[in-house]
């Protein structure tokens, strides 16, 4: 039993700090509620969940969520941190993806990070963040167009500096 | 595909790359929740000071494309400790029986080591041991190796160590009250990752290290004199146990900080009973009673004058017949009313549970608690003749001046229903505020009630009920504060995690 769970968590553990971390921005509270989210998967049993990681996904963006204070506070020293160096545009890009992330609303994060960086459908979305299944879409692109006009203003207030 | 929907689809994969390449700790399996203590609760952050936590943060991002991928901890073999677990450490509190009031030569166990808890301070294990070192510097090698080689951990807790770790005690020095010890470490990796672990390794060492009578601090250095560096958190300076325990702030320490209280000094010879001691490993509960020691059957009166204070404590410089010390102790002395002895007999009871480790007294007016740090302490009348002592708490619901007994954090409420509220405070005018937040801290409910006492040196009690809003569920958190008398600001907030269904 203990090398299927070793298996399951050395298969998803990374991707779910990932995904915790872009939705909560807090390495420490990601990587606290991804072992939470483990623990509880291992307290309920592996047969008795569907969809894992998805399971796990949700569990552990709960968990950031309760810590969304501490968060908040953390966001301040993110806002402080020199701009990137504009040598490497590909990485400041990404960082530019990242930081607009963080600045849609709690949910529109965790749902945008579910679907993209998880996959899963809108079904499973609406199913797990408890919204109803014909709205996951609006939101979805809702979110991808205000990643986009963040994005982009990142990109000429970088350009502006220059 | 609609365009629109086209390209989102290629916004979202970029940004599906870009959350890939963040670079994160990989906990090892060994290291993880689920293969260290199955079904125990979530390790919250409390133990995260502020400064640490910015710390961390600013690490992590800076390095989030720089971190080289973490090497795996090494295998070596390592000695096999064998660990006696004392004392219970969840649950219902035990009722412990009150020390005996015969006098014996009785001594505090030091050859402990310390573990880790959820959301609470660690809790110390015996380590069987033969040929105890004569002087203090092997003494706390041999304490850290068992530590680091311990194989078996106390129901309740766990240990930030790997047993296969490939850390080493290089070297003890000591200078005064302070240990300063050398770790080897291969790489410089102590095979320790995230705060909420690293945290974990600082309590673990700062205790274990300072269990040495006499010691109050450690200075940990790696691989011949650097700061220690535990995963993310740097050590730069000695370390006492209170800079590690996780409370908000220290028990408030000397006589002037203690507590003065004006008794019923009418009756004559009236003494106190020490009539329970609870202790859960994290708290110690003492009640005393007033008895009539000049009538028959010793019934209950109204308590004398009495004072109540923290004091650092010796554990050095005490004849072993009367106890070792700890740490700190807690004094309570009743005034004695009598023209005639107090009498009483000299007595020493040994209890070795974290954090309590040894009362002496002279069973009627003075008792001396010895415990294992500084934590926050109170303390409260429920009526005349009763007084209650109680230190520590659950850091997370414990602040300078409110300590909640229930609910617990962690526990389950329903909404709406009513939640009963109960504990101790000593705030402004009596009045506690309190309030509901949801998962994204927004203010569900909120409210004030009154304590049994309010403005004085006595804390007061609360036992007091608030509705639940329907229609809320999930993780919400109950803040419970005092309104700051200047600016309206909340002072000594204590956080109670709860999940409501």
């Amino acid at each position: 039993m203990i090398d299927r769970w070793r298996e399951v968590y050395d298969r998803e553990y990374p991707r779910l700090v990932r995904a915790l971390l872009a939705i909560g921005r807090d390495p420490a509270a990601a990587e606290d509620a991804a072992q939470e989210a483990f623990a509880k998967a291992h307290r309920i049993g592996l047969d008795n969940i569907e969809k894992l990681p998805g399971w796990l996904l949700v569990v552990g963006t709960r968990e950031v969520f309760r810590k969304a204070k501490r968060a908040r506070r953390e966001d301040e020293i993110w806002a402080s941190l020199p701009p990137r160096d504009d040598g490497f545009d590909a990485t400041a890009e990404r960082i530019d993806l990242l930081a607009a992330l963080g600045e849609l609303p709690d949910r529109q994060r965790a749902i945008v990070v579910a679907r993209y960086y998880y996959g899963l459908s809108y079904d499973e979305i609406a199913d797990h963040f408890d919204i109803k299944s014909g709205t996951v879409g609006a939101t979805l692109h809702q979110a991808i167009e205000r990643l986009r006009q963040i994005q982009l203003a990142g990109r000429l207030a970088r350009g502006a500096m220059r | 595909m609609t365009d629109e929907r086209h390209d989102d689809e290629i916004l979202g994969r970029a940004l599906s790359r870009a959350i890939e390449t963040i670079d994160v700790n990989q906990t090892p399996f060994e290291k993880s929740r689920i293969a260290t203590q199955p079904g125990r609760r979530g390790f919250p952050l409390w133990q995260v000071a502020t400064g640490v936590a910015a710390i961390v943060l600013a690490l992590a991002i800076g390095s989030w494309l720089t971190r080289p991928t973490d090497a795996l901890p090494g295998v070596a073999a390592s000695p096999t400790a064998s660990v006696r677990a004392t004392p219970s450490t969840n649950g219902t509190p035990a009722p412990t029986p009150a020390p005996t009031a015969t006098p014996a030569p009785v001594e505090i166990d030091h050859q402990r080591i310390y573990f880790a808890r959820d959301g609470r301070p660690p809790v110390s294990a015996h380590i069987e041991s033969t040929g105890v070192p004569p002087a203090a510097e092997p003494r706390i090698q041999l304490r850290l190796s068992r530590l680091l080689g311990a194989t078996q951990v106390p129901p309740g807790s766990f240990s930030a160590f790997s047993s296969r770790t490939t850390v080493g005690v290089n070297s003890v020095g000591v200078s005064g009250d302070t240990a300063t010890v050398d770790f080897s470490v291969t790489g410089g990796d102590w095979g320790i990752r995230g705060s909420a672990q690293s945290l974990a390794a600082m309590q673990q060492l700062v205790y274990t290290a300072t269990e040495e009578p006499g010691i109050r601090r450690v200075l940990m250095t790696q691989n011949g004199g650097g700061p220690a560096t535990i995963d993310q958190i740097q050590v730069d300076k000695p370390l006492a146990r209170e800079d590690v325990f996780g409370y908000s702030s220290r028990g408030p320490i000397g006589k002037d900080q203690g507590i003065t209280w004006g008794g019923d000094d009418t009756l004559g010879a009236v003494g106190a009973d020490l009539t329970s001691v609870v202790s859960d490993g994290s708290t110690v509960r003492l009640t005393f009673e007033g008895r009539s020691r000049s009538t028959p059957g010793n019934p209950r009166a109204n308590l004398p004058s009495f004072e109540i204070s923290l004091d650092q404590d010796s554990e050095t410089g005490r004849p072993s017949a009367v106890a070792g010390g700890a740490k700190y102790a807690v004094t309570v002395s009743f005034k004695w009313n009598c023209q005639c002895s107090s009498g009483g007999a000299g007595g020493a009871g040994i209890y070795d549970q974290t954090p309590l480790r040894a009362i002496t007294s002279n069973g009627n007016t003075a008792y001396r608690i010895a415990i294992d740090d500084a934590r926050p302490w109170r303390a409260y009348m429920p009526d005349e003749s009763k007084l209650v002592v109680e230190i520590g708490g659950d850091p997370r619901a414990t602040s300078d001046r409110i300590a909640m007994t229930a609910p617990k954090p962690g526990d389950i409420a329903n909404s709406g229903a009513d939640l009963t509220l109960t504990g101790s405070a000593r705030v402004f005018e009596a009045n506690v505020v309190w309030r509901l937040l949801d998962s994204t801290s927004k203010v569900v409910a909120n409210g004030h009630f009154l304590t049994s006492l309010g403005s004085s040196a006595m804390w007061g009690t609360f036992n007091t009920r608030i509705a639940m809003p329907a229609n809320v569920r999930g993780n919400l958190t109950l803040e419970l504060y005092e309104a700051s008398a200047k600016d309206g600001s909340a002072q000594g907030v204590v956080q109670i995690p709860l999940s409501v269904r």
